[in-house]
């Protein structure tokens, strides 16, 4: 034979699952008559090979552990890691937003007089004192409704409710027996509730035929007491299988049921150790395994090996190569429509102009009172938004995805700002609601156009600018809360990466850009403020990050909750105007998806 | 009929009725092959859907740099000597060199013998020996290609070869008088 024998080592195994490619020649008389016979498989394999395949498709375990530690797999960790991040800061902050909510909209009404002294101004932000109360107050307020949720009537155990010890089991469950007090704390009661369900297997177990019994499900259910047989001692043996199986007295008890919790095989382990348990004591609330003869099969008879069903499917399928599957589809487009429910703070601050000056310097901002003068500020507060967009993928390979879309923002906001001196003296404070401010003034000076439609703001046009501003004094004491309303058209365009394709659960990672087109700003509930008045830009661009989640349970339909962060990276006011503003939008987006 | 590249694309999608084609192709070659390394026809039709569903899941690793049906054969083969080595690890073969001295030298009835009664010859062969067998003569391993798949020496490749042919031989001659009923 003309083969060589020297193993190349420059031949490596090649297609990864296969092995290495053969580098001799096969037999002359015996090759010929193997290497190409063809033989009939059973048809259950080509099902079997569906059903796995199948499989790949319907885990719902969400990897947070990467498979790979492959260098993109770590770049992936770290932004799911910050993106995760970003997603909890912003809940915790959402849950706590709603009472300052309340009080930025009534402060838009109402006009706030600082009485104290300049420079004490902060004294109207909440304290951490009174802060820490809030938050005290919340934590016992849950603390208490979770309190009664838990003490509720039995029926259904709490997951964390399982004991974590037998120790812990065999303390509760002597307590239980000796007829304790039925107002027992949280804990107690919860352990209670499993160790009743422990004393209902025994009983099972007992209860139990020579034959072979398969328990299932393993629910909990509430039955009536029955007053079980005592036995002298019982062997009890539970293994964390797929197969639970435990033997008494020679005979053998299957469980069916391949998810047993270990807590129930640690209480019954418990429960075997202490021969006392009161089981014939009457309890009328008692929960138990429901357990019902099945089938009784011959196991030792069984032949090893091959045990799985066949699944035999005599119709073919269709073999047009041209007709996709529920898989090919993934790979396709989606529509989406959804809602946006986000924070939206457009950071307002007063901007060095030339020829404006904000401090005491100039000779035209003066400040009440004979204390130093501090400088004049904007106080941006964030308010609510809420936004509706549709929006559409189209996949670019398995796990990009570039996305687009059009949507309507509509943000409110808060500003703080100086109030006119000229206001201050004769008004009563309630007239001060709609008193003019450096930043109604700032933004009316700076339109193109005059737009002094308010009887209290009295607005200049593009010849005066700033003059007006600079003539005028304001009292950095006396601040003003001005309300906006934005509403922007947005058009996003991203980039995202799908960290489990084809999954029922899925999770991605977006980033890209949202081009903002500037509608309106409606300034103190009374003065509109357009794209073509030279304020604000009509076109402005933001950056956006964040991170989806993505649930389907059909092929064809979707529902993702996303976390977002829309940062703007320029100015949305024009370059001369003596106010800028970087809106920051954080939220969370649920939308339903469509998938073709 | 597709041609492979557009049949293993659609594998690479995911494509069922793509998967069932390459399946139906190919499901009749390859299960050939599992019965030469599997004996039971049972297990050998668990090796031939692991071998499948191992394909299905590693298609984007096909490149193309061999024929498709050699690079599923090799993943078969694969799949068929794990699936032995759970059974009984090779490491356990031991060299028998006794059996040299048996080697037959004429073997050129093999041709006019059909498939089915060989195949049955190559089935009653101990593992250790079928598997070498079929590896060093049938698929054109070379021994040190075999020692490295197997984790055994390469003299026990050897050994275990010319042990598979001396009881094939064996066989064949104790069946003389009635081969001309397995002639084709």
């Amino acid at each position: 034979m003309n083969r060589s024998d020297a193993f190349s080592s420059n031949n490596p195994p090649a297609g990864g699952p296969g092995a290495p490619p053969p580098s001799g020649v096969p037999d002359s008389r015996w090759a010929p008559v193997f290497q190409h016979v063809s033989e009939a498989p059973p048809a259950r394999v080509w099902s079997g090979i569906e059903r796995q395949l199948d499989l790949d498709d319907e885990d719902g375990v969400l990897p947070l552990p990467l498979y790979t530690a492959s260098r993109s797999a770590v770049f992936g960790r770290w932004v799911a890691g910050v993106a995760a991040a970003l997603l909890l800061a912003f809940l915790g902050w959402w849950s706590l937003r709603p009472e300052a909510n309340r009080s930025l909209i009534n402060s838009t009404i109402a006009a706030k007089i600082q009485s104290a002294p300049v420079g004490k101004g902060d004294e109207t932000m909440p304290t951490p004192m009174t802060s820490a109360a809030r938050m005290e107050g919340y934590a016992s307020g849950k603390t208490s409704r979770s309190r009664l949720t838990q003490t509720g009537p039995l029926g259904t155990v709490p997951q964390g409710a399982a004991p974590t010890s037998p120790d812990a089991v065999g303390r509760v469950v002597v307590t239980h027996a000796a007829g304790s007090s039925p107002v027992l704390n949280e804990a107690e009661d919860e352990v209670s509730e499993t160790i009743s369900v422990q004393v209902s297997v025994q009983q099972t177990t007992r209860s139990a035929t020579a034959t072979e019994l398969a328990v299932r499900p393993p629910g909990l259910t509430r039955t009536v007491s029955e007053r079980p047989v005592l036995t002298t001692e019982t062997q009890l043996a539970f293994s964390q299988t797929t197969r639970h199986s435990f033997t008494q007295s020679g005979s053998r008890l299957a469980f069916s049921s391949t998810t047993m919790p270990i807590e129930t095989v640690v209480a019954a382990a418990a429960v075997k150790s202490m021969p006392t348990v009161q089981i014939d004591e009457p309890m009328d609330d008692r929960l138990s395994v429901t357990a019902s003869p099945m089938a009784i099969r011959p196991f030792s008879m069984r032949r090893t090996g091959n045990d799985r069903i066949v699944w035999f499917s005599p119709e073919r399928p269709d073999l047009e190569p041209k007709q996709k599957t529920a898989r090919k589809t993934r790979q396709k487009a989606w529509v989406s429509a959804g809602m946006v429910a986000s924070s939206f703070d457009p950071s307002v601050a007063l901007r060095a102009v030339s020829g404006l000056a904000y401090t005491n310097n100039s000779l035209a901002l003066t400040s009440v009172g004979n204390g130093p003068v501090p400088a004049l500020a904007l106080d941006s507060r964030a308010g609510r938004a809420i936004a509706v967009q549709a929006s559409v993928g189209v996949p670019l390979s398995e796990h990009w995805t570039i996305e687009t879309g059009l949507g309507l923002l509509n943000g409110q906001s808060t500003v703080q700002s100086p109030v006119r001196t000229s206001a201050l003296p004769t008004e009563k404070l309630a007239a001060l609601s709609n008193a003019p401010t450096l930043y109604t003034d700032l933004l009316g000076n700076s339109a193109n156009r005059s737009v002094s439609n308010a009887a209290d703001i009295q607005y200049g046009n593009a010849t005066q600018h700033y003059a007006f501003v600079a003539s005028t004094s304001y009292d950095r004491a006396v601040s003003q809360s001005v309300s906006n309303n934005y509403q922007f058209v947005q058009a996003p365009v991203q980039l995202s990466y799908e960290l489990r394709p084809r999954r029922k659960f899925g999770l991605a990672l977006i980033t890209g850009m949202v081009a903002n087109l500037f509608v309106r700003n409606t300034v103190a509930e009374a003065v509109t403020v357009k794209a073509q008045d030279g304020v604000y830009r009509p076109f402005t661009v933001a950056g956006t990050a964040g991170m989806r989640l993505r649930f389907r349970p059909d092929k064809h339909w979707s529902t993702s909750l996303a976390g977002t962060l829309q940062q703007s990276l320029q100015s949305i006011t024009r370059p001369e105007v003596g106010i800028q503003s970087l809106p920051q939008n954080i939220g969370v987006c649920f939308s339903v998806d469509r998938h073709f | 009929m597709l041609d492979e590249r557009t049949l293993v694309d659609g594998c690479r999608n995911q494509d069922r009725a793509a998967q069932r084609l390459l399946y139906e192709r190919f499901a009749g070659k390859l299960f050939a092959v599992c019965k030469r390394y599997v004996k039971d026809p049972e297990e050998a039709a668990d090796v031939l859907q692991d071998s499948f569903v191992k394909v299905f899941r590693h298609m984007d690793q096909f490149r193309f740099e061999c024929p498709l049906e050699a690079w599923l054969k090799r993943i078969a083969i694969n799949t068929a000597l794990k699936h032995l080595r759970k059974k009984k690890p090779f490491e356990h073969m031991t060299d028998v060199d006794d059996v040299a001295n048996f080697l037959p030298q004429n073997a050129d009835v093999l041709p006019t013998l059909n498939y089915q009664y060989l195949l049955q010859l190559v089935q009653e062969l101990p593992t250790g020996c079928r598997t070498v067998f079929n590896l060093y003569a049938i698929e054109g391993y070379t021994h040190p290609e075999i020692s490295a798949l197997l984790g055994i020496s390469e003299g026990t490749s050897k050994s275990q070869f010319f042990r598979a042919r001396g009881l094939l031989q064996q066989k064949l001659l104790a069946d003389q008088p009635i081969r001309t009923d397995y002639s084709q």
